[in-house]
C-alpha cells in the first residue's frame, strides 16, 4: 500500500513537532506540522511504527494564524501609526 | 628595476619604532594580490605581549568566499582560552531547522505504563536527544511514584522518576540513527486508578 502525504512526511523527518494521542483501542492521533510544507497533517494510525501500520484517516489542517489574527496582521500593515 | 637594489628585501625594515601607515581615499579601492609561484608560503608571525587583529566590513553586501582546491587539505584551528565561543551560524540554523519536538499523551492504567510518545528516525537523519519529560494530570489518584523510561529498540537507554511528573535534560545528546525506534514509557504505581499522562522528547535532527 502506498504511502498517505502525512506517512510520508512521518519517514522523511519534514516535520519539527509531532504530537501523538494513545486512543483506548492502542490506535494514535498523529499531528505534525512545521518542516518544509508547512502543512499540518492529522493521521489516525492503527499499529504506528509496526509492520502492520495502516492510517485510518488522514487530513490536512489549516495552518497559519486563524483568519481573524491575519486580518489584523494585514490591517496593522496597512496603517502607519501617527 | 635599477630604483631597487635588491628585489628580494623590498620590505626588510629595522628599527625601535616603525609606523606604516597606509590610508587610501578613494571612490574605488582594489589591492589585488596575485601570485603564481610553484610553491607559496605566507608566513604571518606575530610575536608580542599584546595582538589585536581587528577585522571590521561594513558594507550591504559581503561576500567571503574561502574556497581551497588541494589534493589534501588540513584546516587547524586551536583555540586555548578560558571562554571561547565560535559560532557556526550555518550549523545552528540547520540545527534550528531541524529541531523535533516528539510529546504525546495517553491514559496510564495503575500499576502500569503507557507509550505516550514514539518516533522512528526518518530515513537519512540522525536525531540527538537532548531531553525528555512527562506529567500526571489527576485530581483524585496521587501514585506512590510514577516515572519515565526512553526505550530504543527494547532497550532501556534513559529513565527518570517522581511522584507526578519532571523533566530531565541530557547533557550528552543522546545519538539515534535512521529505523531506531524510540519511545517513552510512562509509569504511575500505587493510584488505585488510571490517570492521564503527557510525556515527550525532544533534539534535533541532522542528515546522516
Amino acid at each position: 500500500m502506498p504511502l498517505t502525504p502525512g506517512q510520508r512526511r512521518l519517514y522523511t523527518g519534514d516535520y519539527n513537532y509531532m504530537h501523538q494521542e494513545s486512543q483506548p483501542d492502542g490506535s494514535v492521533i498523529v499531528t505534525i506540522s512545521g518542516g518544509k510544507s508547512g502543512q499540518v497533517h492529522r493521521l489516525h494510525v492503527r499499529d504506528l511504527w509496526g509492520k502492520d501500520e495502516e492510517v485510518l484517516t488522514e487530513e490536512t489542517l489549516p495552518s497559519g494564524p486563524p483568519p481573524h489574527i491575519q486580518a489584523r496582521f494585514d490591517e496593522a500593515r496597512r496603517e502607519t501609526p501617527q | 628595476m635599477s630604483d631597487y637594489p635588491d628585489w628580494t628585501r623590498l620590505f626588510y625594515l629595522t628599527g625601535t619604532d616603525i609606523v606604516i601607515p597606509i590610508s587610501i581615499d578613494a571612490a574605488t579601492v582594489t589591492l589585488p594580490v596575485s601570485i603564481d609561484a610553484a610553491t607559496v608560503t605566507i608566513d604571518v608571525a606575530l610575536v608580542a605581549s599584546d595582538v589585536t587583529l581587528p577585522v571590521s566590513i561594513d558594507a550591504a553586501t559581503v561576500t567571503l568566499d574561502v574556497n581551497l582546491t588541494a589534493a589534501t587539505a588540513t584546516i587547524d584551528i586551536n583555540f586555548s582560552d578560558q571562554s571561547v565561543a565560535v559560532f557556526d551560524a550555518a550549523k545552528w540554523f540547520a540545527h534550528n531547522a531541524q529541531q523535533q519536538f516528539i510529546i504525546g499523551s495517553g491514559s496510564v492504567p495503575n500499576n502500569g505504563s503507557v507509550s505516550s510518545a514514539s518516533r522512528t528516525i526518518p530515513a537519512g537523519k540522525v536525531m540527538f536527544v537532548t531531553g525528555m519529560a512527562y506529567n500526571l494530570e489527576c485530581s483524585t489518584a496521587t501514585p506512590r511514584s510514577s516515572g519515565l523510561i526512553l526505550d530504543v529498540d527494547g532497550v532501556r537507554y534513559g529513565v527518570y522518576g517522581s511522584i507526578a511528573g519532571g523533566g530531565l535534560v541530557f547533557d550528552t545528546p543522546l545519538r539515534l540513527t535512521a529505523g531506531q525506534l524510540a519511545r517513552l514509557y510512562v509509569h504511575q504505581w500505587g493510584s488505585g486508578a488510571a490517570i492521564y499522562c503527557t510525556g515527550g522528547f525532544w533534539g534535533y535532527d541532522e542528515d546522516a
